[in-house]
């Protein structure tokens, strides 16, 4: 399977490379410290997509969805505070897709949960 | 995925939308793949760490856990996107979850080089990043310092606390030096007030949350993530 992986990249991506260049910013790691190596080998990398992603392409008021008992008021939300806007996705649906993504206005906005 | 962690990011590299989709595991949490290169991405931190665009990286926002009711509440306006698979409202979605998943499998496991034995791997808690600056809050201290801890990161007052209807954990910047539920409401000895998803001043007018970034999670998965990471210590 991870061999299916590396053959879809080109050659000179498929070697092990350090997780960032020093100097440039890093979030997941203290100041002066050297960021970890993404070990390939070490990851599991599936050939195909594990779960169908969520394409958004059209959202409606969750107060109408509560309405029409399509969601309950105990029913357990994420909502994204992006720049593009607020948004909520049902998380019991985000336990099964994972990803999730579309737009606000044409603003491009993402979910990974 | 086990972790329960989530974030919400912008998928725009070099001026084009990119299409991603989870592809595995590494470090026992979920990453993410784009089908325009193939990349690999850190789905927590928005970093590209191997393939055509190591190094570069998505900017990454909150992505809160709450209820219908409680987001109603915060704002009525609210929209919602709603996919065709089936919702299962049964309990709290949060509690099922670290009820039933107390464990790694050896398909995660075998994904982890080391684990960080500061805390236990399943723990479940909140970790918070701005800058270099990362901290973990077990949900445990938060529960038995009266549902909010007040602290510092990056030199700001952090208001860390359970969020009343969905149980999870959730931070906000505030410059107190306590606080405390009292009705339902988290009064902050500044005199400020969150109730209801929303913040007020000491004069009741509406503020603006500020929050650091954060996921709601288990030890493993943060510790991973930010290796460097503090730990809360009541």
């Amino acid at each position: 399977m991870l061999d299916g992986w590396k053959r879809a990249l080109p050659a000179a991506a498929a070697v092990p490379i350090v997780m960032l260049a020093a100097g440039r910013e890093l979030r997941g790691q203290a100041a002066g410290e050297e960021a970890p190596e993404f070990e390939v080998e070490r990851a599991y990398l599936a050939d195909e997509t594990l779960f169908v992603p969520f394409l958004v392409e059209g959202t409606e008021p969750l107060a109408e969805a509560l309405r029409d008992g399509v969601v309950e008021e105990e029913t357990s939300l994420l909502v994204m505070e992006h720049r593009a806007g607020r948004l909520a996705l049902v998380t019991d649906q985000m336990a099964y897709h994972h990803v999730a993504q579309g737009d606000i206005s044409g603003e491009p906005w993402m979910v990974s949960f | 995925m086990v972790c329960n962690t989530g974030v919400s990011l912008t998928p725009f590299v070099d001026g084009m939308v990119h299409h991603f989709e989870s592809r595995g595991l590494y470090n026992g949490v979920s990453i993410l793949w784009d089908e325009e290169t193939g990349t690999i991405w850190n789905h927590i931190t928005g970093e590209a760490v191997y393939g055509p665009l190591a190094g570069a990286r998505l900017p990454v926002y909150n992505l809160l856990h709450t209820t219908v009711e409680a987001a109603l509440e915060a704002d009525s306006d609210l929209e919602i996107a709603i996919s065709e698979r089936p919702i299962r409202v049964e309990g709290n979605f949060l509690e099922r979850v670290f009820e039933r998943l107390t464990g790694l499998n050896d398909r995660f496991q075998g994904t982890m080089a080391r684990e960080d034995t500061r805390r236990p791997t399943m723990e479940v808690g909140i970790g918070v990043w701005d800058g270099d600056a990362a901290k973990y809050y077990a949900m445990e201290d938060v529960l038995d310092a009266g549902e909010v801890i007040v602290d510092r990161l990056s030199g700001r007052g952090l208001v860390v606390y359970v969020e009343p209807t969905s149980r999870a954990l959730a931070a906000l910047y505030a410059n107190a030096a306590g606080a405390r539920w009292e009705d339902g409401e988290l009064r902050l000895d500044t005199g400020e007030v969150f109730r209801g998803g929303e913040f007020f001043d000491e004069s009741g007018e509406r503020q603006e949350i500020e929050r650091p970034l954060q996921v709601f999670t288990r030890w493993y998965g943060f510790a991973l993530t930010f290796p460097e990471t503090e730990i809360y210590e009541p």
